[in-house]
């Protein structure tokens, strides 16, 4: 049998092997290698269809009982699909906003991606360590050296956090494999067997695994990095970060609540604290000035709700939860990169500075307020079906609690509707700088078809999900 | 038969209609499209029919069509004013490069509302409604580059949005209270415990964004921003009736939370507000919006008050002759080139539009034998047991007389100016000849009153009711003849008539609420400023540490032998007393 899972993870070091090699290529080569990664996805997701779980085992470091293993699941399905997705959709935008360094810009794109995947797909928290910083430091170089003007700040301050939060979870892995009564690092052990771990460790666990995630996820009051860090990203950077590796600490906290059943008994204040998150994010974007932070506080106000609904614990809100987390990607992958589109054109993303860009631009116009419609949840949108799962399973555990993040969408439509009518309809026309090429529109009109498609099919998603609790 | 095949005409429309490039032969598309659905009205049958669309946790997500005969009611109303709207369309728009765009949308809207006239839970329900607030927004800022347009349609989609939110919280609710989504399980499970009063007033929430009432009204005066037909389509005969149909196939929801009296206090207070803006409005078409939120505000306070019957005759009636009054008055506008009543002139110079608009002023004052005046008995009847009410109705229906004859008289003046009747007689048949029709059916509908049994719901004429109805309508006639054709009286009422309008006071409440939830957002987000500002602050804390202790490697060899001296005490210390 081909290592299927092993093959996804070793193509991207292999593109950086030959993008080393053929130094002009490197972009192609990017684009190639991520294709190829979703074709062998597919694949993957076809034997997972038909044949359930796919696990691959190598022996590691037998010394600490360590092994190699990668992992496609149901929870890890939607993960790995999702940066696979968002990935792609990267390498080929970058193809118009780098034009210069292209070589080690994507090096350190396929380095993330290879990073990434290796994190999504391990069924293990040791190699799920590994790849987690791996992946940080190749994005924190890539923030570093491809940024805006104030990328010295945004990156340093997304290091630091990262690193603090990392050290966080290298500290709550410790304890669960000392605590399991099986001494392992394995994730499938942790979830068939976390409630042996004694309660006050279970506590212990559950307080610093959460601050790790919740840095990353990010969530008030850990946020302060995210806004900086997104709007000086460079425009693939920026997509990773609140496409893909928002998803850490999400792809985390479930893995976190299904397997200690201590997070049941304060899943009510932890869902108080991402609904209030939500609603400060919502609350935050309405005073920015400036769109890349406004979508930044967006993205926030989104994760927030995804928090809530992981934290209903039941089918439902977990389903919400993980569809919404792939929704997520590609909506604010999508507006992101229309952000950075608009930028380059027309010199800005001030939005005072913005105007009239529907009578320049049609196309970007028309995405941008499909990209609003997915994002406050238009029905055959893929945000339809995230909002009405996290309401469904937020009615289900909490009750009324869920008109706090009704209350967060109503906010977020307001500013974006506002936002669209300043920046495309009324004012002054803004000067053009330069022009939509065929590498962003197919980047963009990739993003806009996967959202309608799992809008219209969630079932394709939802089926591959199946029961989580 | 499957009630979803009364969508395909127009999703076959707007695939092929996406394809084509010619304005005319979209419209023709177009129209060919609504006469298909129209001819398909009679075959629809009673029934429900559904698809599943995905299944997660136990909740079962479907979509699903009920036809029942209210069901058939509103989609009478949907499909057979299409074809009338979309041909009028066609001579409306002058320029036809923005055809396409127009079509297109208009179908969108046709296919989402007819999908909301069929739905049977609350899943359809939902994605009808929210694309017809996108399909609304959209139409509102058809001319977009105008500011005024584009801040509108802006101002309407954040009003009507949070309906929006509202009914999806709502379903959540009612779904985890009764565990189905499905209108026929949700109303016979209703009135056996508790019931979900949260969930009920998020409904009413949405109901009252959707029909425009108070406090969220005034977007349907600011709707006016969008193309006549839009206006007359949209924001009087279909969309906005959404609120008032969801209130009535809900009704036992209502019923057994004991709420129905919101809808009547609500609906008598945004029918008096509405009444007096449109005494006062000088925009042709805002007096009529200002018309259809009173008439939606009546429906709903008669619902209120239990007479689904009288409501629903009024749902249906309404429908005819405020299409085609707005018909009438997008002639004007194309004539005299201006949207105010004091430079509207001519009417009277087209017969056929003076003789159809007659019809319309006269049905929707309320005078016998045109419909309005059947509606009006309906809505009159409903409240006959209770005076207070009964009062106020009496003095809107004399109201609603008095400001339809004033917009009726002021834009019938005669003028000189000949290049204004050049193009009230040189008007396109396409937008004269639907107004013929609607003129027809104005009289013609009036026969449903008697045969709305077949409905479900028998409703009956008393002599009395007939001659007070009609004596009011007299009244409000009398002083808009007296006041504005033979300028007998000259009014002037200062601070009142001020205060009538009171649009204003409601536009300046929006303002402010808006204001302040943007301060709010700016003080969140100065707080935000100054969290950053703790999380870098704590990371100069370290940084300053770190330079204390670099302090301490100075390379002075005696310094560094005074601290292992200092240390080896404290260890003696340690040692000795521990």
């Amino acid at each position: 049998m081909i290592p299927i899972l092993f093959a996804m993870l070793l193509l991207p070091l292999a593109g950086v092997l030959v993008a080393l090699i053929a130094r002009r290529w490197a972009s192609g080569i990017a684009v190639v290698v991520s294709l190829l990664e979703l074709i062998i996805f597919l694949l993957a997701a076809w034997q997972f269809a038909n044949g359930g779980k796919i696990v691959e085992s190598y022996t590691f470091i037998p010394a600490i009982n360590v092994n190699f293993e990668l992992i496609l699941n149901n929870i890890t399905f939607v993960f790995t699909l999702l940066s696979v997705v968002v990935f792609l959709a990267v390498s080929i935008a970058s193809r118009f906003f780098v034009s210069e360094e292209r070589t080690g810009y994507n090096l350190l794109l396929m380095l993330a991606e290879a990073g990434v995947l290796g994190l999504f797909l391990s069924g293990n928290l040791f190699i799920l360590y590994l790849f987690w910083d791996f992946s940080i430091v190749a994005l924190f170089f890539m923030l570093f050296h491809f940024g805006g003007y104030d990328r010295r700040y945004a990156s340093l301050k997304f290091i630091i956090y990262s690193i603090f939060s990392s050290s966080l979870l290298l500290i709550g892995i410790m304890l669960i494999y000392f605590y399991l009564p099986s001494h392992s690092f394995e994730i499938a052990q942790l979830m068939s067997t976390g409630y042996m771990i004694p309660k006050n460790a279970q506590l212990l666990i559950l307080v610093l695994l959460l601050f790790a995630f919740m840095i990353k996820m990010p969530v008030f009051p850990f946020h302060s990095w995210a806004p900086d860090a997104y709007s000086e990203a460079p425009p693939g950077g920026a997509m990773l970060l609140a496409g893909v590796l928002s998803k850490f600490g999400i792809y985390g906290l479930i893995i976190l609540f299904v397997s200690l059943p201590l997070a049941k008994e304060y899943a009510l204040y932890i869902a108080i604290l991402f609904v209030l998150s939500s609603v400060y994010g919502a609350a935050t974007a309405l005073g920015q000035k400036n769109l890349k932070r406004m979508l930044s506080y967006l993205s926030i106000s989104e994760i927030g709700m995804i928090g809530f609904a992981i934290a209903t614990m039941n089918t439902l809100g977990m389903s919400g939860a993980l569809f919404g987390s792939l929704s997520h990607a590609l909506i604010i992958s999508l507006l992101f990169l229309l952000a950075f589109v608009i930028e380059k054109l027309f010199g800005t993303s001030i939005i005072s500075r913005l105007g009239a860009l529907i009578k320049r631009d049609k196309l970007v116009s028309y995405l941008f307020l499909f990209g609003i419609f997915a994002a406050i949840g238009l029905p055959l949108t893929s945000g339809f079906v995230t909002d009405l799962l996290i309401f469904l399973g937020g009615a289900k555990s909490f009750g009324i609690l869920i008109l706090v993040p009704a209350t967060a969408i109503i906010i977020n439509a307001s500013y974006l509707f506002w936002i669209y009518k300043k920046i495309f309809l009324a004012g002054s026309e803004a000067e053009m700088f330069d022009l939509l090429d065929k590498n962003a529109k197919a980047s963009m009109i990739l993003l806009v078809l996967l959202i309608i498609f799992i809008g219209v099919f969630p079932p394709i998603i939802l089926n591959s999900i199946g029961a989580i609790i | 038969m499957i009630a979803f095949i009364v969508l395909l005409p127009f999703l076959v429309a707007l695939l092929v209609v996406s394809l084509l490039k010619n304005g005319k032969l979209i419209a023709y598309v177009s129209i060919a499209a609504s006469l298909i659905g129209l001819a398909m009205l009679p075959f629809v049958s009673l029934g429900s029919y559904s698809i599943n669309w995905f299944n997660v946790g136990g909740a079962e997500i479907s979509l699903m069509s009920s036809i029942s005969e209210i069901n058939i009611l509103l989609l009478i109303l949907v499909l057979g004013l299409a074809p009338f709207i979309y041909t009028y369309s066609l001579g409306y728009f002058k320029e036809k490069s923005s055809l396409k765009r127009y079509y297109v949308e208009m179908l969108a809207f046709t296919l989402a509302m007819a999908m909301f006239a069929i739905s049977g839970n609350f899943i359809t329900f939902f994605v009808a409604w929210e694309f017809l607030s996108v399909t609304s927004y959209l139409l509102i800022g058809f001319w977009y580059t105008k500011g005024s347009a584009s801040e509108a349609a802006r101002k309407v989609i954040t009003i009507v949005f949070i309906g929006d939110i509202a009914l999806i919280a709502s379903i959540a609710l009612f779904w985890n209270a009764y565990n189905t989504f499905t209108f026929s399980n949700i109303i016979s499970e209703t009135g056996k415990g508790a019931e979900p009063i949260v969930a009920t007033i998020l409904l009413i929430i949405a109901i009252l964004t959707k029909s425009a009432q108070f406090p969220f009204h005034e977007w349907l005066p600011d709707a006016m921003e969008g193309p006549v037909p839009v206006s007359a389509y949209l924001h009087s005969a279909t969309m906005v009736k959404a609120g008032v149909f969801a209130a009535v196939i809900l009704f036992p929801i209502f019923l057994h939370t004991k709420t129905l009296w919101y809808f009547v206090v609500i609906g008598l207070l945004t029918a008096i507000l509405a009444v007096t803006n449109a005494m006062r409005e000088k925009h042709v078409k805002r007096i009529l919006a200002y018309s259809t939120v009173e008439e939606l505000a009546l429906m709903l306070s008669a619902i209120g008050a239990g007479a689904i019957g009288a409501a629903l005759y009024f749902f249906f009636a309404q429908a005819f002759y405020k299409s085609l009054l707005f018909f009438s008055s997008g002639v004007m506008i194309d004539a005299n080139e201006s949207e105010n009543i004091e430079k509207i002139y001519g009417l009277k110079k087209n017969r056929f539009v003076y003789i159809s608009t007659l019809f319309g002023v006269l049905a929707l004052a309320g005078f016998i034998p045109f419909d309005g005046f059947f509606a009006n008995i309906g809505i009159g009847s409903s409240f006959a047991n209770n005076l207070a009410a009964y009062a106020i109705i009496s003095l809107i229906s004399i109201g609603t007389s008095f400001f339809i004859f004033r917009w009726l008289f002021v834009t019938s003046k005669d003028t000189k100016n000949r290049n204004v009747n050049i193009v009230y007689l040189s008007e396109p048949k396409s937008m004269i000849v639907p107004m013929l029709f609607l003129a027809a059916i104005v009289i013609l509908a009036s026969a449903v009153f008697f045969y709305f049994a077949y409905f479900g719901y028998m409703l009956t004429l008393s002599i009395e009711e007939s001659i007070i109805e009609t004596a009011l309508v007299v009244v409000g006639f009398l002083f808009g003849y007296l006041v504005y054709s033979k300028q007998k009286i000259k009014a002037r009422l200062g601070i009142i008539e001020k205060l009538a309008y009171n649009s204003i006071f409601i536009n300046l409440f929006y303002y402010v609420f808006a204001r302040f939830v943007y301060l709010i957002g700016e003080g969140v987000n100065i707080f935000d400023l100054y969290l950053n500002d703790l999380f870098d602050w704590f990371g100069h804390l370290i940084n300053r540490l770190g330079d204390l202790a670099r302090g301490i490697v100075n390379g002075d060899v005696s310094f560094y032998a005074l601290i292992v001296i200092i240390g080896m005490i404290l260890t003696w210390i340690l040692v000795v007393f521990a």
